[in-house]
């Protein structure tokens, strides 16, 4: 699953759904890989407005990542500062999580990644 | 012999065996007797196409136009059909978005593009719905980005439909800065469909979105409130007396070797629908509101033993009378008068 589907997805219980500690998931003992695709500037400009960027920051951090401004950057910003527009690009488009897991950091609750595809399917006790 | 339930829709048929997989086949007539064009499909020209029919030459019958159900095109003859006697020197052309190719997904266990698919494949990239999504989604100039849709898929076992978005995005959503995405309960799905993307992407770099990845779980259940712009789902719209259970944990993850058994329940999750086939597809018009943005836009496919224009209402009275639509914008053609399958939109 590539970084950036980490900002759309939260645990699956529906208790935690309201709580701000459920996004983002944790990745733990994240394997990597990297698809080399080509970088499309236009495409992240598109993306950012829709990108919760606190939680991209803790993501970025937390696979290891340098660390992202604390701002997100405006789209005359990524035009100006090729550095970054590589780091996103890489980090949103190009990283994909093969195996590891997934944490709710609200109810501690782990969904496995395997072969690149997190499961949310829930134990039947905490559907 | 065994008598199965058949599908309300279709006419009965009787199994000797007791394969699923024919089970299944029988619920869904048409999809057995390949060649069989979806009959709002078997009129003269395209619908999407302005043009008035255009009889044959030789036998005046309006047949110049034919629909090649497998490859989902049109074809076009120069001025002769392929009647008796007729000569055969001219070339069909073929129009439309070609469908992606799904040769690699294994059918025993995953459900094979039919009929209800193809119907969501033509009803997305007609031209109504083209200008629809365009004119919601489309950036108005490259100066002033409006944020990329995310356009996500809910079974999309094959993933015939949402590779088809996902390569196609230019043309359906009036440019390629599309997010698109897929969520499946079957891992078998999950990987089909991550396969059937990247295929149907390289082949269309110049007019493909970006495809992040499919996932695993029950409906919308792990999509953050109000993340995703447009739905496309077709659900198990088949109605049985009992629902399928979830997968269990031995089916939860891909293997090389399933048995019968096994096989037999992923498909019977793909078709099977509780009381009146609705129980899967209630649960998710009840999560739209959560899960949808304001711009927002869901496509369901519903058969008319779902009693649709019951299934519209209950949409329209969501939230108050007037906040949510629906409409019926796709449809298979009509059996004793009832449209058989359809296409509801459902938006703010």
């Amino acid at each position: 699953m590539k970084v950036m589907t980490l900002n759309f997805l939260t645990c699956a219980v529906k208790n935690c759904k309201s709580s701000n500690d459920s996004f983002p998931l944790h990745p733990k003992e994240a394997e990597l890989a990297k698809d080399d695709i080509e970088i499309n500037p236009q495409l992240l400009i598109n993306v950012l407005p829709r990108i919760d960027w606190a939680a991209l920051r803790t993501t970025s951090t937390e696979l290891g990542f340098p660390t992202l401004p604390e701002q997100p950057p405006s789209p005359e910003d990524l035009q100006s500062d090729e550095a970054l527009l590589k780091e996103l690009h890489e980090l949103l488009m190009e990283t994909q999580m093969m195996e590891g897991k997934l944490v709710c950091g609200h109810c501690g609750h782990e969904y496995a990644v395997k072969n690149g595809v997190a499961n949310f399917l829930l134990p039947s006790h905490l559907v | 012999m065994s008598t199965y339930a058949t599908h309300p829709c279709e006419a009965p048929v009787t199994f000797l065996c007791g394969h699923i997989f024919h089970k299944r086949r029988a619920y869904h007539g048409p999809t057995m007797q390949v060649p069989s064009v979806p009959s709002s499909l078997s009129g003269a020209v395209p619908p999407w196409s302005n043009n008035a029919p255009v009889p044959c030459k030789l036998c005046r019958e309006n047949k110049l136009w034919e629909y090649d159900w497998r490859r989902r095109v049109w074809m076009k003859k120069d001025n002769v059909c392929n009647g008796n006697n007729h000569p055969k020197t001219h070339h069909p052309t073929a129009i439309m978005l070609p469908t992606p190719d799904t040769s690699h997904v294994p059918y025993q266990r995953v459900y094979e593009p039919a009929e209800d698919s193809f119907l969501l494949l033509d009803t997305l990239s007609s031209p109504s719905e083209t200008a629809f999504l365009s004119s919601r989604f489309a950036s108005p100039s490259p100066s002033s980005p409006s944020p990329a849709p995310l356009v996500l898929e809910v079974g999309p076992g094959s993933g015939v439909v949402i590779a088809f978005l996902t390569a196609h995005a230019s043309t359906i959503f009036g440019g390629p800065h599309v997010l698109t995405t897929a969520i499946d309960v079957s891992p078998f799905a999950c990987a089909a469909t991550n396969l059937t993307v990247s295929k149907a992407v390289s082949e269309n770099t110049s007019t493909s979105g970006f495809w992040t990845s499919a996932t695993q779980g029950d409906l919308v259940s792990p999509f953050r409130p109000g993340s995703v712009d447009v739905l496309v789902f077709n659900p198990p719209y088949v109605p049985t007396p009992d629902l399928p259970a979830p997968p269990p944990t031995g089916l939860q993850e891909l293997k090389d070797k399933t048995t019968f058994e096994e096989d037999s329940h992923l498909l019977e999750l793909t078709y099977a629908g509780g009381r009146d086939g609705m129980e899967t597809t209630d649960r998710l018009i009840e999560a739209l509101p959560g899960v949808l943005s304001e711009r927002g836009v869901a496509y369901i496919l519903l058969c008319a033993q779902n009693k649709p224009e019951e299934v519209k209402g209950r949409i329209r009275a969501m939230g108050g009378e007037g906040k949510w639509k629906a409409e019926t914008v796709g449809t298979s053609g009509k059996q004793a008068g009832w449209e058989k399958l359809q296409i509801v939109r459902v938006w703010r």
